[in-house]
């Protein structure tokens, strides 16, 4: 991470830091304010529910009474008295009269519990419901009580939670009416709709049997549910638990949830506050920071550029970054010191030229001074026999001029080689048969020296490769003449090949002399340098750079003792020539 | 002088005699309006579709058939001449019509009219179709693949012969059903009225002088519907003359004959693993007292697809106990304006919750119930067999026509033709389980009447004849 964003980020969290460690101790207070609140409104709302439950116990009670004393019900006594109403039209009646008096669940039964007529669940006409049975057994009449029932439901019975009450029919023959009211889930919505409240209705084994949740649940805004999701508003998981019925034995319980949205919201409005201040706060203490850190670290950012412009190695690069202080003499300092480097690769560019022309002028002389001293010495004898008058003047005037003239033919090779490995000329290629370059070596050595084997191994079918003639056979008899040479006295095997390798031709040439020392393995293609005796050392230094201008390359492996193996790679004409194989 | 002793006399005699009801019983009165009250106002429905009590009053009002039943329940012609004797093994039946019969509209009515009549029954869902799906290339012309019935050949204007598909000697008495009427290519009947006027306040009818047997003794009619407690206030006011509903309007009511059978049909197929649990369910009812205590009219079990009114039977044996089985859920098919169906629908729902099958009810309005029961769209529907008549193959063929469709009703009819009462039994037993259905009860109504209404009786077949009804002392 560079210094300017290290610099950024600590100014941010110098900023995030205490807001966020303030963030804790002001939620935590405004959680315990927004609880007590909480618990207030759920107190309430439990105090209505419970109110609510009790005046509808009372209408259930009332209408019940009122039923039992109507013409309706004592006509139906009468008209069951006289038979003049049968088992199944008395088993309607209940019906009819149960939507009329907002009854949700009515029945007609004789004292012992048989069913008579039942609106709530018309099917159990003539059977004894036991539920009703102990009702009427349990409970005084008018009073209403929660009792579960069995209720008809499109998709069945259903059971249901209901305050329910009794009253005799006056006259004969004994009936009794017993009707109430559900809690069901339009109860269970109209009880949350009047509390504000998320309302459960619950069987005395805790089974769910209507439910409702509070009117502001639906549509949470984002503030209240990020309030309700960080615990704020919280009492989200409180309730109250009315118990219906006996303390013991339950009939059933009423759930009382309040809606927290409403402190939801505003704990998540303080919290939202809060955390749009940390988020302001990093992002301009991290601008800051960005802008004051860019101020240190810009003559730093230049060192760091300049150095590696200098590893690359143009030293010629320097910081302009103006700075103070220590950063100051530090750019000062690179700077000198960039300069210093410059000036001393100059100078040591020079010395190298210096030195190689010196290599030259050495090498030069060397190999001049070798045959001017023979040179010397004929004209001295020459000299000498002509001014001694003697007999054997011709004799001697030949050999010394044959002397001479092989000097200075030695000296024109010397000259020639230098003028060449300095302004090679560039090839001129064509595609050429390496079975004809092969052919063309050998036909220039028809008999081999004593002891020495001359074999060919061409590959058949080898494509022609793009080369110089000329410069190849050149390259190919040097090779040739160097393994004579090694092989000199001592006879073996020169082998002259060819094969292909990929988009190559691979021509070598391998003997089987005493090889060539790992010291002098490395050094066989630079210039001058040479193990022969009169040898130039340009040789293979300027076979390598035929095979390289011609897009190949000249290799050479040796152990000592068993010989060595040059190879040139040359490109097969068509095809582009291949980078090196690893 | 002789005038006057004759006059005296007369006086006397007049005087002497004990009530006018004596004097009204032999001699019927004609003329004025008689107003009844059904369960429902009539629709104008084809004589096939007739099957709520009240579509059938119209359509005996307005319309004939070639064969109707005396007040013993015998067999006497209608509009044919003569009650037709079985040929060929009671496979074919020649039908002469009376002469000079005619329309309500005062077009003459045929040969052609009765074969017309008997194939427009061969349409989909026409509950009335039982009555000529015996006939000899019924099947071709209900698949659309016949323009006519193939086993009708009318002789001459008055005379028909009919060949059935399979032996049924008991055939003539489907031609004294309801759906049997015969109506004219326009849709007027040859009943003793004619439609004046239908709305939502009920059926206004006039006489149709061209009846069979003469002009009714009623100059009009009006067919009114209310509910049971409205029907006998209206009754005990003297504002209507006779009521038919399940219910009695009075003490006097007359009871009819139970010959509706209702049924639960099972689509095995829809209820899967629950079928048998849900069937054992329904056969471990006690079809007496759901009979007795959930059906509104005169009822009785139901043991087989017959009603026992027409081929007694000794009761199911209930089902072998079992080990408790996995609850099971179904849902019940049932007609929304059938109070009775609506009645049973909740006691079975009771009932077979104790027994530990989840009912849910569905009741539906008559167009959609009867497509969903006409395309399988149900686990269980409570089905009521139409208006039969009153042979046990015939309404047995009626039943399964209802429920599992026309070549279920051909199997049923031949496989109880000609059988006698020990033969039936065993057979129309084995016929519920073939149709997977379980009998529950027959039903039938009570016909109450005003003290002055005469001929307000059901006849054997539970139906009333509008043309019969009088009042004492003539109309109002």
């Amino acid at each position: 991470m560079r210094l300017r964003t290290q610099l950024a980020i600590l100014f941010a969290l110098f900023a995030v830091i205490p807001l966020a460690a303030a963030l804790a101790p002001v939620t935590r207070a405004l959680s315990l304010a927004l609880d007590h609140e909480h618990a207030a409104r759920l107190d309430g709302a439990a105090h209505a529910v419970e109110g609510e439950l009790a005046r509808l116990a009372e209408e259930a009670a009332a209408h019940v009474a009122e039923l039992a004393r109507s013409p309706d019900a004592e006509g139906f006594a009468r008209d069951l008295e006289a038979g003049l109403v049968g088992p199944a039209e008395a088993a309607e009646r209940a019906g009819e009269w149960m939507p009329a008096r907002g009854l949700d669940l009515l029945a007609v039964t004789s004292p012992e519990g048989q069913v008579i007529s039942a609106g709530h669940l018309p099917g159990r006409a003539g059977d004894v419901d036991p539920e009703l049975r102990d009702l009427l057994r349990a409970v005084p009449a008018g009073r209403a009580t929660p009792r579960v029932l069995s209720r008809a439901g499109t998709a069945g019975l259903q059971r249901v939670l209901a305050l329910v009450a009794w009253q005799p029919v006056p006259g004969e023959p004994p009936l009794r009416v017993a009707g109430g009211l559900a809690l069901d889930e339009e109860q269970a919505r109209r009880l949350a709709a009047l509390t504000g409240a998320a309302v459960v209705i619950r069987g005395p084994q805790g089974e769910t049997l209507a439910e409702a949740s509070a009117p502001a649940a639906a549509g949470q805004p984002l503030v209240a549910r990020l309030g309700a999701r960080l615990g704020m508003g919280l009492g989200g998981g409180a309730r109250r638990e009315l118990a219906l019925g006996p303390a013991g034995a339950p009939a059933g319980t009423v759930e009382v949830m309040v809606a927290s949205a409403g402190l939801a919201r505003t704990a998540g409005t303080v919290l939202l506050a809060f955390l749009g201040a940390l988020l302001v706060g990093g992002l301009a203490a991290a601008a800051v920071g960005a802008v004051v850190a860019s101020r240190f670290t810009r003559p730093v950012e230049a060192l760091r550029e300049a150095a590696a412009q200098v590893a690359g190695g143009d030293l010629g690069a320097r910081v302009g970054a103006r700075a103070s202080g220590e950063v100051g003499e530090l750019v000062r300092a690179f700077n000198a010191m960039t300069e210093d480097l410059a000036l001393g690769r100059s100078r040591l560019a020079q010395a190298e030229r210096v030195a190689a022309w010196r290599e030259v002028a050495r090498r030069l002389a060397h190999e001049i001074k070798n045959p001017l001293t023979p040179i010397a010495m004929s004209v001295e004898t020459l000299r000498d026999a002509q001014a001694a008058g003697r007999k054997d003047f011709p004799e001697i005037f030949d050999e010394g001029t044959r002397a001479i003239g092989e000097e200075v033919r030695r000296l024109k090779r010397i000259v020639d080689e230098f003028s060449r490995f300095a302004r090679l000329p560039a090839p001129e290629r064509t595609p050429v048969a390496p079975d004809e370059l092969v052919g063309s070596v050998r036909a220039l050595f028809p008999a081999a020296p004593e002891g020495v084997a001359l074999t060919a191994d061409v590959a058949p079918e080898l494509p022609p490769v793009l080369a110089d003639r000329d410069q190849v056979l050149q390259v190919l008899l040097n090779l040739v003449r160097n393994a004579l040479d090694a092989m000199a006295g001592a006879g073996g095997r020169l082998t002259l090949g060819a094969r292909r390798a990929g988009g190559e031709v691979i021509f070598s040439v391998a003997d089987t002399g005493p090889g060539i020392p790992p010291e002098d393995l490395a050094r066989v293609f630079e210039p001058y340098f040479t193990t022969k005796e009169g040898g130039t050392g340009l040789g293979l230094a300027i076979a390598q750079r035929i095979a390289e201008e011609h897009g190949g390359r000249l290799e050479a492996r040796s152990e000592p003792g068993r010989g060595a193996t040059f190879e040139l790679a040359l490109p097969v004409a068509g095809e582009p020539a291949q980078s090196r194989p690893a | 002088m002789r005038c006057a002793l004759l006059a005296a006399l007369a006086l006397a005699l007049a005087l002497l005699l004990p009530a006018p009801t004596a004097l009204a019983v032999a001699r019927p009165a004609y003329g004025g309006e008689l107003r009844l009250l059904l369960p429902a106002v009539p629709r104008a429905v084809e004589p096939g579709r007739a099957v709520e009590p009240a579509d059938v009053l119209l359509m005996r009002a307005l319309h004939a058939t070639p064969l109707e039943l005396d007040a013993d329940g015998r067999l006497v012609p209608g509009l044919l001449e003569e009650v037709p004797a079985p040929q060929v093994g009671g496979r074919a039946f020649r039908l002469r019509l009376r002469p000079g019969l005619r329309f309500s509209d005062g077009t003459p009515l045929g040969a052609q009219d009765v074969a017309a009549s008997l194939a427009r029954l061969l349409r989909r869902d026409v509950p009335g179709a039982w009555v000529a799906l015996p006939i000899l290339g019924a099947d071709a012309l209900l698949d659309g693949r016949a323009a006519a019935l193939a086993g009708v050949q009318v002789l001459s204007d008055r005379e028909l012969l009919v060949t059935l598909a399979f032996p049924l000697p008991e055939w003539p008495w489907a031609l004294a059903a309801p759906a049997a009427a015969v109506t004219s290519p326009r849709g007027a009947g040859a009943g003793p009225f004619r439609l004046v006027s239908l709305d939502a306040g009920g059926a206004r009818l006039a006489q149709n002088p061209e009846h069979h047997r003469g002009r009714p003794f009623a100059d009009a009619l009006w067919l009114g519907a209310a509910d049971a407690r409205a029907a006998a206030r209206a009754l005990e006011r003297g504002e209507v003359d006779g009521v038919l509903r399940p219910e009695a309007a009075s003490p006097d009511a007359v009871a009819g004959p139970a010959l509706t059978a209702t049924v639960v049909a099972q689509n095995p197929g829809r209820l899967g693993a629950a079928a048998e649990p849900v069937r054992r369910a329904l056969l471990a009812l006690d079809r007496a007292e759901l009979a007795r205590r959930f059906v509104r009219g005169p009822s009785a079990p139901l043991e087989t697809v017959v009603p026992p009114g027409l081929l007694p039977a000794p009761p199911l044996p209930a089902p072998a106990p079992t080990a408790a089985a996995a609850p099971a859920q179904a849902a019940l098919l049932v007609l929304a304006t059938a109070p009775d169906g609506r009645a049973v629908a909740d006691r079975l729902q009771v009932q077979l919750s104790d027994r530990g099958v989840r009912l849910a009810v569905q009741a539906e309005p008559p167009e959609r119930y009867a497509a969903r029961l006409a395309a399988g769209d149900y686990d269980l529907a409570l089905v009521a067999g139409p208006p039969v008549a009153l042979q046990p193959s015939l309404a047995a063929g009626a039943v399964a026509l209802a429920v599992r469709g026309p070549a279920a009703a051909r199997q049923a009819m031949a496989g109880l033709a000609g059988l006698d009462a020990g033969a039936a039994q065993p057979r129309a037993a084995g016929l519920s389980a073939a149709l997977q259905v379980v009998p529950l009860h027959a039903s039938g109504l009570r016909a109450t009447a005003a003290p002055a209404l005469q001929g307000w009786s059901p006849r054997a077949d539970g139906t009333v004849d509008p043309g019969d009804l009088w009042r004492l002392g003539g109309g109002r």
